[in-house]
């Protein structure tokens, strides 16, 4: 079959469900029906035949759990059993097509599940090197259900092999995938990672998928596929079973092909009966056209913000640049920071968030790939990542679970050159900064004419014009006024001319003059009416975000001015609110015990100007926190309650350590505790628990997360010089790791005290895996560490 | 499913028997509310015959085949069992993970919630199942009494959970974790609560819920 030629021309057929087939053969519940490739070739033979003569064009391999993880218990390898599927096909094939059939690994990635990104690869990886060596013509990614084990399958499908891929996700009847994805962002994500068709299997019948199906086909530059199963599953005499008949699948088929479906087929509950019916209705009967054009857009796994003529604000604040506290942050490796720097600006109305970590002596690509695993999921917001370095631009848009903004490229060819093809390998889209090999031109025509350069080269690539977000780059008002409006004309310019989007870092233009804040805001709206589209800024000061959304109403983009008029009503509840709060005053020790943590930075900056930080600490603080313990072991506070306690301390400890270093940098010293859920672990909410409380009794606390590997933490031990390591397990059968890291430490003669905890620990068990302490909860935790330091000290 | 129910045993994971102060229960209900309107439950299951010879229960038509002396007590009397699962999903670890990052209090409230609401939805199954099957035992969980983790992999892989989001890693633990898998025998005669499956269990002597005359699983520690 000439698969080139007919695609997304004339409608292509595939084949129906497999495992339902071999049930009817005997598959007993929980076999991998891939082992019969193995041990009953002749059945699977038998199936895919009565495929080939229902009249399918593409025959999937019997391969759907073909992975290393799935094989592992088996006596066969991935190479075999895939190898045994190809050649089923091809024995009994005339001009059909075999895709490799390849579906999730059956594990769930990182940060929720314990499978890394690149694990994920390289299983990937040997089933399609096993495929292409077996001789299959395409491969078929189906049944993903999460966006970033589906970005890993395409990766090494397309860097292994140079097979057409197909790829489908399945969708609940919420109309999103298990992990979140809807289906415009799973299209937006997979479309520009260079496959060939994209779509949905399984999930539900074809009339229940249908509104998935028409979200595809809205937004797909691509040929779309379906395969959907015979209608809901029904559990009957203890069976699940699938009701809808041929008859009414076909019929329910037909308003999705009359859209603009390219290939079609079946999924659980059908038989090669509903093949032979599907090709007798639409076999090579040509694709309704569509009329799809291309948007400018950025997602995360779970959203997609287009960038179509409503302003999009990119959050500018997590950037080193003249930031002493994401400096430090970065330093000490603190991501929570960072990750609060996130989520404060996407609460306050951030759109896109810039993430730059550019800083002398920090392992910018490390710790660029930890931030993108930490804000996973953690916020929606999809992301632009920013650096000077290629290579940290590539190892994140590989990682990145989502598709990435690059900041940025610009006119110099040795720039273009190394930029534009990581871009296009992994669909993301970019800053273009309108500056060359000669600097920043002064006058905007020379600006434009870096632009088309730019443009230009990006189409070598085939990354659209819609793809580009022009800066023309804001000088400083103070240094030079008048190219201030030069930069805002190129704006106009640029999008008269061209169809790119515009962005623009929008704070340097006030640099040296007073009140930058006025400036920057009055500068924003300059640029947003020359038709600025995507202003890189701070949403967290008051008054950017009313500005942005004032304006909109004005320009008579935000229309009958609804999300004016929403986002002013909501500003009005929380600002009675805080009135209404700050109205009591309370001390110190009243804030600390009640858990009151808006109030407590005042309280402490009052008391700061006053006393010293120590005597603050010894007489307020401590005091106060035992006050808190007190309560929670008489029983009359719980957990919740001296957590918050615990956060609010925190918040004031942050300011009096600042002090307290700015008074004696050089005797300040606080000790370091390290602390870890072990390996094989995803529980971490205790060890959480133990770290905020050990903060509050001043400890410099090294958190490695959870399920941490037994090297990271030897390793941590020796180069952080730790004399105190805390490790966490909350199950029976991680406990074993725990033990093991335990021994690793012993072995290694490292001069540090062991304690451990967790719910399925006790005295007795931390004595037999020779652990130094056992504590039962976060309290005891920091009593033992102040027993231990006091000794050391 | 009733927000007073989630509530409670929310409360009781966190060691309180009765409400806590204003912040925390308008935080509680703030929470419940996010749960609520972003979760999407999902379950799975199916019903098996069983033999059972020498401790080790044979269920039909499948790769299960489990040696445990106090399931096998469990159904002693069953002649068929539901093998299910459910989980909260994915979406609910990366609340779980939004909140304990930017705010540690809520995100154990949080965490204690999801673990009720995941309770509540499976009493609530367990419920449709007790009407139509008449006689069912208690649920009954990997890691309860002799019952080891490591039959999670061929309960999710008979089960297909898959299609559900739910997995196992290599040390055998349910991702997301807000997930649970149980057997439910199917009887003839109504079953009658009995707590010997303690004696057991590793955790007898430093169990609290054993102090206070319950064990996992039981309807009074529901309550």
């Amino acid at each position: 079959m000439d698969l080139k030629n007919l695609l997304n021309k004339k409608v292509i057929v595939f084949d129906g469900a497999m495992g339902t087939m071999l049930q009817r053969e005997g598959l007993v519940g929980g076999e991998i029906p891939d082992i019969y490739n193995m041990e009953n070739p002749d059945i699977v033979k038998k199936i895919q035949k009565s495929y080939i003569d229902a009249g399918a064009d593409i025959i999937t391999t019997n391969t759907f759990s073909s992975n290393s993880f799935k094989l592992k218990d088996t006596p066969y390898s991935v190479d075999e059993v895939i190898n045994a599927a190809v050649n089923i096909i091809k024995d009994i094939r005339n001009d059909q097509l075999i895709a490799l059939g390849i579906s999730s690994t059956g594990k769930l990635l990182e940060p929720i599940g314990t499978l890394t990104f690149e694990q994920a690869y390289n299983t990937f990886k040997e089933q399609v090197i096993a495929g292409y060596k077996a001789g299959a013509d395409l491969i078929l990614l189906e049944t993903f259900t999460d966006l970033q084990e589906t970005r890993a399958a395409i990766l090494a499908c397309k860097e292994n092999s140079n097979l057409p891929v197909f790829c489908t996700m399945t969708f609940q009847d919420n109309g999103r995938t298990l992990t979140g994805t809807d289906p415009k962002t799973f299209v937006n994500v997979a479309q520009d990672l260079g496959i060939d068709v994209l779509g949905v299997n399984c999930s539900l019948g074809p009339k229940e998928i249908a509104p998935i199906v028409e979200e595809i086909l809205e937004y797909s530059l691509l040929p779309v596929m379906i395969q959907p199963n015979a209608g809901l599953p029904v559990l009957e005499n203890n069976e699940t079973v699938f009701k809808l008949t041929k008859e009414e699948y076909v019929d329910q088929l037909k308003p999705l092909m009359n859209q603009g479906v390219a290939v079609v087929g079946s999924c659980c509950g059908s038989d090669p009966t509903f093949t032979k019916l599907i090709c007798e209705t639409f076999s090579r009967k040509s694709v309704a056209y569509r009329n799809v054009k291309r948007k400018t857009v950025a997602c995360s796994s779970t959203k997609s913000v287009f960038i179509d003529g409503r302003i999009k604000i990119i959050g500018e604040r997590i950037n080193p640049t003249g930031k002493k506290n994401i400096k430090e942050a970065l330093k000490e490796n603190r991501l929570e920071y960072i990750v609060n720097e996130a989520i404060s600006q996407s609460d306050a109305g951030a759109d896109i968030l810039d993430i730059n970590i550019g800083l002398p002596g920090i392992d910018e690509k490390a710790v660029m790939l930890n931030i993108l695993k930490e804000l996973d999921g953690v916020v929606n917001t999809p992301l632009q990542i920013d650096s000077s370095k290629t290579e940290v631009l590539e190892a994140a848009c590989r990682v990145y679970n989502g598709k990435a903004i690059i900041n940025s490229v610009n006119g110099k060819q040795e720039i273009m050159d190394a930029v534009f093809p990581i871009a296009k390998k992994y669909g993301a889209s970019l800053v273009v900064l309108t500056l060359d090999e000669n600097g920043i031109p002064s006058t905007c025509e020379e600006r434009f004419k870096i632009a088309e350069k730019i443009i230009k080269e990006a189409k070598k690539y085939e990354i659209g014009e819609e793809r580009l977000l022009i800066d023309n780059l804001v000088l400083t008002a103070s240094a030079q006024q008048e190219g201030v409006l030069e930069t805002l004309k190129g704006i106009t310019k640029i999008k008269e001319n061209y169809n790119v989007r515009t962005t623009l870092g929008a704070s340097n233009v006030s640099f040296g003059l007073p009140d930058r804040h006025l400036l920057n805001k009055t500068f924003l709206i300059m640029a947003l009416s020359y038709g600025l589209d995507a202003p890189i800024t701070d949403p967290t000061i008051e008054g950017i975000v009313e500005h942005i959304k004032a304006f909109e109403v004005l320009n008579n983009s935000d229309i009958e001015s609804n999300d004016y008029i929403n986002y002013i009503g909501y500003k009005e509840i929380e600002n009675t609110s805080v009135i209404r709060e700050k109205n009591e005053k309370k001390d110190i020790n009243n804030i600390i015990i009640n858990g009151l943590k808006d109030e407590i930075e005042d309280a402490t900056k009052k008391l700061l100007d006053e006393k010293d930080p120590m005597f603050i600490v010894d007489n307020y603080i401590i005091p106060s926190l035992d006050k808190v313990g007190n309560l929670y072991n008489d029983g009359v506070i719980y957990l919740p309650q001296l957590i918050r306690s615990a956060e609010t301390v925190k918040k004031s400890f942050d300011l009096i350590k600042i002090r307290i270093k700015d008074l004696d940098s050089i005797n300040y010293k606080s000790n370091k505790v390290l602390i870890a859920t072990v390996k094989g672990d995803i529980h971490d909410i205790g060890k959480n628990i133990v770290k905020v409380i050990l903060e509050n009794y001043g400890y410099d606390v090294i958190d490695l997360g959870k399920d941490v590997s037994i090297d990271l933490i030897i390793n941590k031990i020796k180069s952080e010089n730790i004399k105190l390591v805390g490790l966490s397990a909350l199950m029976t059968t991680t406990v074993i790791n725990m033990q093991e890291t335990i021994k690793k430490i012993r072995e290694e003669n490292l001069d540090c005290k062991i304690l451990v905890g967790g719910a399925v620990l006790t005295p007795e068990y931390a004595k037999t895996i020779n652990a130094d302490y056992y504590c039962k909860d976060a309290r005891e935790t920091a009593q033992i560490a102040n027993f231990i330091f006091k000794d050391l000290d | 499913m009733e927000d007073i129910n989630i509530i409670s045993l929310a409360r009781n994971y966190l060691g309180s028997k009765s409400i806590m102060d204003n912040t925390t229960e308008d935080r509680i209900e703030y929470l419940l509310n996010d749960i609520k309107s972003s979760v999407n439950p999902l379950h799975t299951y199916g019903i098996y015959d069983i033999s059972i010879y020498n401790n080790i229960i044979n269920f039909n038509n499948t790769i299960i085949s489990v040696k445990s002396k106090d399931l096998s007590d469990l159904l002693k009397d069953s002649k068929q069992c539901i093998i299910i699962a459910c989980t909260l999903g994915a979406l609910v670890e990366n609340k779980i993970r939004h909140y304990s990052k930017y705010n540690i209090s809520d995100g154990i409230l949080y965490d204690a919630l999801a673990a009720s609401y995941i309770e509540a939805y499976m009493d609530d199954i367990n419920e449709t199942l007790q009407n139509k099957y008449n006689f069912l035992t208690m649920r009954f969980s990997p890691g309860y009494g002799d019952l080891s983790l490591e039959v999670q992999n061929d309960i999710l892989l008979v089960l297909k959970a898959q299609k559900i989001g739910l997995t196992v890693n290599e040390n055998h633990l349910l991702i997301p974790r807000k997930s649970i898998t149980a057997f439910i025998g199917i009887q003839d005669k109504p079953w009658k609560e009995e707590t010997k499956l303690c004696d057991s269990c590793r955790f007898k002597n430093t169990c609290s819920l054993r102090k206070e005359g319950k064990f996992c699983g039981s309807k009074k520690f529901i309550k």
